[in-house]
């Protein structure tokens, strides 16, 4: 392009790239890196840096005074959808699973639940605390057992389409009461299989039961008690329960006494416990566990 | 023979071959339009298969997605050489290909790009078996260590900034003041950047029912308005492109830039938060690249491995990785299923790399026409104006004003000239403190607790 044909926006382009000293080409630096003259912006340049330090500072500064000031919306159980992932809500609820220890990990994990609408039926949701949240919360007697009503906050995950919150600061939990069984200090219901019902739902129970079959996970064994269904009743020993405890394991055609939560478990019921001892074994078909 | 036969003529397989191939097609409109990045697309993908209830296989679901994420990877290179850098990981590349584009080898560059993507491409192609074995042993091992490990990429990014200023005055101060005007830009944007991202991270401000795409007003304020902002206000033109029949280059070139790009790529797809930009940087200086065309091409295969490699990890049976922005998006929906699963995306993913370069080369040539006969001004401002109203009717207020924030932020670099690379603080610096057991005492200063 010969000079004579150059538009005025080449000229303009030209002359705010090139240093007028020089001649050399500076890009977008104000002064010449090799000669240290200072070069010509436009007027929108400039406009735009002011907006960017503006927008950076005191719009960063008034957005943080916002976040400040505002509270993490209550939202149902049952609303959580995939859409909700990631999103950071608080739920009340009332415990349905929380044994007011820490797991193996140090870490805490409870259920709360919520009535959905008429049918009794109850909406589920994991809540799991990290260890150092876990263990500020133990110092501040704040774990929560099982009857509680809560407000917990944090960040919803969902994941296979299972929803699971994340509470990630002690200060996102509040009790808002205490389960009367942890005020009056009431005794676990001994029952039998066949009287196990959803109305017992977060209730500490005793049952016995011949052993029908057993699956062993890293979290635990899961022991299908008789009950004459064809399934048999499940019953979680965590691994802390077991590893706790000096009763040996039992085995097919044992009879298993035991005392732990009753909770859900997909759609069914399922008893479950993390504490030592609290576990008994008779029967022929007893080994040793290994050590 | 007849096995192979019966297993690729399946119609169950071929019908997946389609789906990919959509998704490639999406990929290439997303391409084209400027600041649109795939992950915003397929949110609002899944925003509509949630909210109309689209009765999609999760097969068919992941054959798309494969489709829109390999073809990204290889066609992004377009808009970034020609239309201005997206995202963060594109802005690492854009310094040797603008040189390029200034000469008029775009078209050149772009291919480079295209053959270090397909590099990447068949490298894991070969690995996918390995990977089985291997990542879930990487899993173990790095999982206590993830926060040091990224406290080191962080200290790495900020320390490998050097001063830009030249200044020969007599002062010493001024001197000092001079190297440090662009050092203390980057280190500025960064802290602002990971003051905005403890912020986003804690608190919702956009609408629960859009808190799965909580972080897309950040990102399109970090990266995306200012590329459309600077693309309004550039006053200069791309001049005439070259178009060559072969690409300078041999095999060994070849050999070297994929193995280096795939180092970046693997360590910025297997690390969380860590981006193909950082991966790359990282990689190209570990394996003191020294040459243009090696650097355009081992970028190429660092940000498709990133890319694809990171939704790759998400599928390695039992171990459920969830890296990379895509699996975050889809993981509510999908997951890991089993070893045949498995190898379907790896042969979806060749398939996809393929005909995404074979498309690439008659799109770079329509991009480059285009260029050259319609103002690119034109383009951004009606994007703008367009993204603007988007965002706020998915994200409500909240959304307008992190987007307003992040946004002049995101224009700090681009316009005082410091490495976009510190914007990426907005994500890094908070995972990293909250991994090392140090987050809610940041909190708790800030107030947010």
């Amino acid at each position: 392009m010969t000079k004579n044909n150059k538009t005025k926006q080449d000229e303009l382009y030209y002359s705010e790239t090139h240093c007028p000293s020089c001649a050399r080409f500076v890009g977008t630096n104000t002064r010449c890196p090799y000669c240290q003259a200072d070069t010509q912006k436009r007027l929108s340049i400039r406009v735009f840096k002011a907006i960017s330090v503006f927008l950076s500072t005191v719009g960063l500064l008034a957005l943080l005074f916002y976040a400040q000031r505002i509270e993490a919306p209550i939202v149902k159980i049952g609303d959580l959808k995939e859409l909700s992932n990631f999103g950071h809500v608080r739920i009340e609820g009332v415990v349905t699973y929380g044994t007011g220890t820490l797991n193996q990990w140090g870490s805490l994990s409870l259920t709360i639940s919520e009535p959905a609408g008429r049918g009794g039926k109850l909406n589920d949701l994991r809540v799991t605390a990290y260890s150092n949240v876990a263990k500020e919360l133990q110092e501040q007697g704040k774990l929560p057992v099982t009857g509680d009503r809560v407000v917990v906050e944090g960040q919803v995950r969902i994941q296979r389409k299972e929803a699971s919150l994340l509470l990630n600061a002690p200060e996102h939990l509040t009790i808002l009461e205490r389960a009367p069984e942890a005020k009056l200090g009431v005794q676990p219901l001994t029952m039998t299989l066949q009287d196990i019902t959803p109305a017992y739902l977060g209730r500490e129970i005793t049952v016995s039961g011949v052993v029908k079959s057993l699956a062993t996970f890293n979290f635990g064994n899961v022991y299908r008690l008789d009950d004459a269904s064809a399934e048999g009743f499940p019953v979680l020993l965590e691994t802390k329960a077991i590893k706790g405890s000096m009763e040996k394991l039992p085995e097919q055609g044992d009879v298993l006494t035991v005392t732990g939560f009753l909770v859900k478990y997909q759609d069914s019921l399922e008893i479950k416990t993390d504490k030592p001892n609290s576990f008994t074994v008779k029967g022929n078909r007893t080994f040793l566990r290994a050590e | 023979m007849q096995t192979v036969l019966n297993l690729i003529l399946n119609p169950q397989y071929l019908i997946l071959v389609y789906f990919s191939f959509i998704g490639v097609l999406f990929s290439l409109i997303v391409s084209f339009l400027p600041a649109l990045h795939i992950y915003n697309v397929l949110g609002i993908l899944m925003l509509l298969v949630f909210h109309l209830e689209v009765a999609l296989p999760p097969m068919h679901l992941i054959a798309l997605c494969i489709g829109m994420i390999v073809g990204y990877s290889i066609f992004n290179t377009v808009p970034a050489s020609f239309f201005g850098p997206g995202d963060e990981s594109m802005s690492y590349y854009v310094l040797p290909s603008a040189d390029w584009l200034e000469k008029g080898r775009g078209y050149e560059s772009v291919i480079l790009t295209a053959i270090g993507s397909l590099g990447g491409i068949v490298i894991m192609a070969i690995l996918a078996p390995l990977f089985i074995k291997i990542v879930p042993i990487l899993k173990t091992v790095t999982g206590p260590h993830l926060f040091w490990i990224l406290g080191a990429v962080i200290a790495y990014a900020i320390l490998s900034e050097w001063p830009k200023g030249l200044s020969y005055s007599s002062s010493r101060l001024t001197n000092f003041l001079e190297g440090w005007k662009y050092l203390g830009i980057g280190l500025l944007t960064f802290f602002l950047a990971s003051i905005l991202g403890f912020i986003v991270m804690n608190k919702t401000l956009v609408p629960v029912d859009f808190a799965f795409q909580s972080i897309t007003p950040v990102f399109v304020g970090l990266f995306a308005i200012p590329w459309l902002i600077t693309n309004i206000i550039n006053i200069g033109k791309v001049p005439k492109q070259h178009i060559p029949e072969t690409v300078e280059i041999d095999w060994a070139l070849v050999y070297q830039g994929s193995f280096s790009g795939f180092l970046g790529g693997f360590f910025a797809a297997f690390m969380p938060i860590v981006t193909a930009g950082i991966g790359g940087l990282l990689s190209s200086h570990a394996t003191a690249q020294r040459d243009n065309r090696l650097f355009i091409l081992s970028y190429g295969t660092c940000k498709t491995v990133y890319y694809v490699g990171s939704f790759l990890l998400f599928f390695i049976p039992g171990v459920y990785l969830t890296r990379g922005g895509l699996a975050s998006i889809v993981s509510p929906v999908m997951f890991a299923t089993g070893y045949r699963e498995y190898f379907l995306f790896v042969a979806i993913m060749v398939f996809s790399a393929g005909i995404s370069f074979l498309m690439l080369m008659p799109f770079t040539k329509a991009c480059i026409r285009l260029v050259e006969k319609v103002n690119y001004k034109w383009v951004s401002i009606v994007t703008l104006v367009l993204l603007i109203p988007a965002v706020f009717k998915f994200t409500g207020f909240g959304g307008l004003a992190i987007m307003a924030v992040a946004t002049g932020i995101g224009l700090m670099p681009v316009l005082f000239q410091a490495r976009r690379m510190n914007l990426m603080a907005v994500l890094l610096v908070p995972v990293c403190v909250s991994m090392a057991g140090y987050g809610n005492h940041v909190l708790r200063f800030l107030g947010l607790i």
